[in-house]
């Protein structure tokens, strides 16, 4: 998708961003309007007008959602671990919104400032995997921890 | 799950060494490792006893011994519980710590996940820290060549200067090698640089270096530091207490410490950073060069257990897997132990051969009657006690153990956690508490020291309490399933349903009376395993051993007081004093009261006398589900009571069963009121 006012190509993931906060989200469990918000101009309208990417871009997804992600990040404040939607990757950032006792379990469970996690699922626990481990972490506690999206790797193929 | 207090071999690490052990003869080499990475199975390979072998983290919480012919020697070798951290809270933790720091140890297994080279690294720098020697058993090398990871065993081993074996536990591989190994055990090479920190932890070093009756020598004082600066102050003075018995020289490091603490906020979380950094360093070492990074392509490899893994936690396909497993619980439970395998043994078995072939003995053999009495009587040792734990109860706990030990080898249990953690925040628990309650379906009094594994006093005493109140044990959950599916499957649901609510209500109170509140909960997920049907009746096996010395003399000893307080005329005068509330109130049958007495000595007892009430006739719709609420609510059992009083004090034991006792009383009129009352209105004759 592209916002027809600044131009700049949206994901998904920036989309449930900008719908955060939004008193008819909780009302109705998504947007039903079909109201699409850009995160980084503010521009909001119907879904259609967002026209939809071409073929060239779909391929570059990877690359222009990190983009969006961190121009949001900057402009709307911090990512948080238990907002990615599942499926996302991230790298995770700092825990200092958290509790003491529970930086250092984090830890103790491998989970450091610098390490790449997968988000599994959100609910009813947020589950990630870092490396080969499976944690499972309350919702809350994952809503404290600050997180870089990473664009996903795609596996090449190759011989 | 800790094995029951009386029959395990456990070395108590709290108690002193000495006093006649032959610890001190022979070496002493401790597992130590990461939760659920099979120290225990690594144990049972190494010694040939058996600890229990579970897949969900916690399934040690104390030590085990055994013993061992290894690199030339006998060793005496202790599998520890699970660490993640040594400077927790927790008590299981502490065990293992404890063994470490105070037991003489000649080596150390440090067991790890062949997968995952960080863990390894961070299991192993608090070992280098406290100067310990260490081989490195690499566990789940299978999974790890299942998965097409690389091995970073000799990398490992050449970076840090020690012996490092990979090992499958289950098949026995590596063991040899790492038995040779255990000779040339040495300490890990590895330093970690505290940055800010560096200054307080070696002055603190230093003082704790300059004491001259230490308790311990054996390890180094830069790994001491480390510890007392990351505890809490209270479990920091109370291990300081230990190390230093001189009040005088205490009190000097002690004050070290406090200056120490002064100079840098959150030690702790400083520790565990730096030494997340010098795993970072390492790491890239241990690797071999990736010319391809993320050459796997990471969807093919998804198998049939990885699947059901996701689904056990899906918000609503992990309510539908939990509802057929609790389908499928009962359905063998209830329905093949209790109706098929308990009508052969009580009805066939016992009815028909063993019991008339006693009682025609005893009365052949036997001229006094008071003496047939006991043996054959209504409550004699063999028709009341023998008959109720061997033919009745028997049946349906194998049932119940083969069932629950084939959902602990595959490992549902932590991924029940994920679906019922919400539930138990309501009653102040964390989900780390989950996996206790779930075991005090195996038995209330395991589980119990299991709350162990909890990190706050309020969370171990909420837990305690809970499994004291309403959590039935294996046999009288399974008298449970046995009577509500001889009466009907709305009795399961509804006695389920009201001790649930019970459970949740006094959960609650009990969270907003005591004071701090449930930490959050992080928990590993261990994949699913095939479960292996050897390990499944090993452990049956084992519970069974443990249900027949253990619980069958209680009810020996249960018969035994009934019969005398049956023939001194009490049991008739107790009964005439409790007709108005087992009567009026709850409105059962008198006779009803004597399963109660037997509900003094265990829960399930008093449930298998409800239980031949029901089977005599005698109890009605109503009255069987009345009945099995307030058995269920009431007092912990002999075995239990004690364990909440050596892991909670005696205080909080005697509040807790004054409170239970009327509790289950109250609980049991009201759904008698309810229940009659809604009977009436439907019309239903009663
Ligand atoms: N595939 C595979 N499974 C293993 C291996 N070793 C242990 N297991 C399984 O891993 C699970 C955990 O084993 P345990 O021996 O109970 O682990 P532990 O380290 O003693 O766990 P705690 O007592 O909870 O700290 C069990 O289901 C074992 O059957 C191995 O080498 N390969
Ligand atoms: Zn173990």
């Amino acid at each position: 998708m592209r916002c027809p006012m600044c131009g700049s190509v949206l994901d998904e993931q920036a989309q449930e961003r900008a719908c955060r906060g939004c008193p008819l989200r909780a009302l109705t469990r998504g947007c039903r309007l079909g109201l699409l918000r850009c995160p980084l101009c503010g521009y909001h309208s119907l879904a259609r007008e967002f026209q939809a990417p071409s073929k060239q871009e779909t391929s570059e997804e990877a690359t222009t959602m990190v983009v969006t992600m961190s121009t949001t990040k900057a402009l709307q404040g911090k990512v948080w671990l238990g907002e990615l939607p599942p499926g996302a990757e991230a790298r995770l950032l700092g825990f200092d919104g958290l509790r003491e006792p529970d930086m250092r379990r984090l830890l103790a469970y491998g989970l450091a400032p610098g390490v790449q996690v997968r988000l599994l699922q959100k609910s009813p626990a947020v589950v990630i995997k870092a490396g080969e481990t499976e944690l499972a972490l309350e919702g809350e506690l994952a809503r404290s921890i600050e997180v870089a999206p990473q664009p996903r790797i795609r596996a090449k193929v190759q011989g | 799950m800790a094995r029951c207090h009386a029959c395990a071999s456990t070395l108590e690490a709290e108690s002193e060494r000495g006093e006649g052990k032959q610890v001190q003869a022979q070496r002493l080499l401790a597992l130590v490792g990461r939760p659920n990475v099979g120290k225990s199975a690594l144990f049972a390979r190494l010694t040939g006893a058996y600890a229990t072998v579970s897949n969900y983290p916690g399934t040690t919480v104390e030590v085990f011994q055994g013993r061992a012919e290894l690199a030339g020697g006998r060793w005496a070798v202790v599998d520890t519980p699970g660490v993640l951290d040594f400077a927790s809270p927790r008590g299981d933790e502490r065990v293992a710590r404890d063994v470490l720091l105070f037991e003489d140890v000649g080596a150390v297994v440090a067991v790890a996940d062949a997968k995952n080279p960080e863990l390894t690294l961070q299991t192993l720098i608090p070992l280098a820290e406290l100067g310990l020697p260490v081989v490195v058993a690499l566990n789940f090398a299978d999974e790890r060549r299942a998965r097409g990871l690389p091995s970073f065993a000799s990398r490992l081993a050449e970076e840090l200067n020690i012996p490092v074996v990979e090992t499958v536990a289950l098949t026995g591989e590596g063991l040899s090698a790492l038995k040779a190994h255990i000779a040339s055990a040495a300490v890990p090479r590895i330093k970690v640089n505290y940055g800010p920190l560096e200054h307080p932890l070696q002055k603190l070093a230093g003082a704790l270096e300059a004491v001259e009756r230490a308790a311990t020598d054996r390890v180094k004082p830069r790994g001491l530091a480390l510890l007392l600066l990351a505890l809490e102050p209270e479990d920091a003075e109370a291990l300081l207490s230990r190390l230093v018995p001189d009040p005088g020289e205490r009190a000097g490091v002690r004050r070290v410490l406090q200056e120490a603490r002064g100079e840098a906020p959150r030690p702790a979380y400083a520790i565990a950073l730096a030494r997340r950094r010098a795993v970072e360093r390492v790491l890239p070492r241990l690797l071999p060069p990736a010319p391809t990074p993320e050459k796997r392509e990471p969807k093919q490899k998804e198998g049939w257990a990885e699947r059901l893994a996701r689904w056990t936690i899906h918000p609503f396909w992990g309510v539908l897997v939990l509802l057929g497993v609790l389908y499928g619980v009962y359905q063998f439970v209830g329905v093949l132990g209790a109706q098929v395998l308990v009508g052969f043994f009580e009805e066939a078995l016992f009815g028909e051969y063993i019991n008339p072939a006693l009682t025609a003995l005893v009365e052949r053999t036997v001229p006094w009657a008071w003496l047939r009495d006991l043996f054959v009587g209504e409550f004699g040792l063999i028709t009341l006690a023998l008959t109720y734990s061997l033919a009745l109860i028997l049946p349906i706990i194998t049932a119940f153990f083969l069932a629950f030990g084939l959902l602990e080898d595959v490992g549902y249990f932590p991924r029940l956690t994920v679906m019922a953690h919400r539930l138990f925040r309501k009653m102040g628990l964390s989900g780390q508490a989950v996996l206790p309650m779930i075991l005090g379906l195996s038995c209330d009094t395991m589980a119990t020291v299991t709350t162990r594994v909890l990190e706050t006093r309020k969370e171990r005493v909420i837990a305690t309490l809970l499994l004291a109140l309403g959590v039935p044990c294996s046999a009288q959950l399974a008298v449970i399933l046995a009577m509500s599916a001889a009466a009907s499957p709305g009795v399961l649901v509804g006695v389920l349903g009201i001790v649930g609510m019970q459970l949740l209500i006094v959960g609650r109170l009990a969270a907003k009376l005591l004071p701090g509140d449930a930490p959050a909960f992080i928990a590993e997920l261990p994949p699913l395993r095939r479960p292996r049907l050897r390990n499944v009746l090993e452990k049956t096996r084992l519970r069974l051993v443990w249900y027949v010395t253990e619980v069958v003399p209680l009810f020996v000893l249960g018969a035994l007081a009934l019969f005398v307080l049956d023939k001194l005329g009490i049991l008739s005068a107790f009964e005439r004093w409790v007709r108005p509330v087992v009567q009026e109130l709850l409105g059962l049958p008198p006779e009803a009261a004597a399963a109660f007495i037997l509900g003094f000595f265990r829960r399930d007892y008093g449930a298998a006398g409800l239980y031949h009430l029901q089977q005599a006739g005698q109890l009605d719709t109503v009255q069987v589900l009345v009945s099995l609420v307030v058995i269920t609510l009431f007092v912990p059992c002999i075995a239990q009571t004690l364990v909440i009083v050596k892991e909670r004090g005696w205080r909080t034991a005697l509040a807790i069963v004054a409170f239970v006792l009327p509790y289950a009383v109250v609980v049991g009129a009201i759904v008698n009121g309810i229940a009659r009352a809604v009977q009436g209105a439907l019309g239903l004759g009663g």
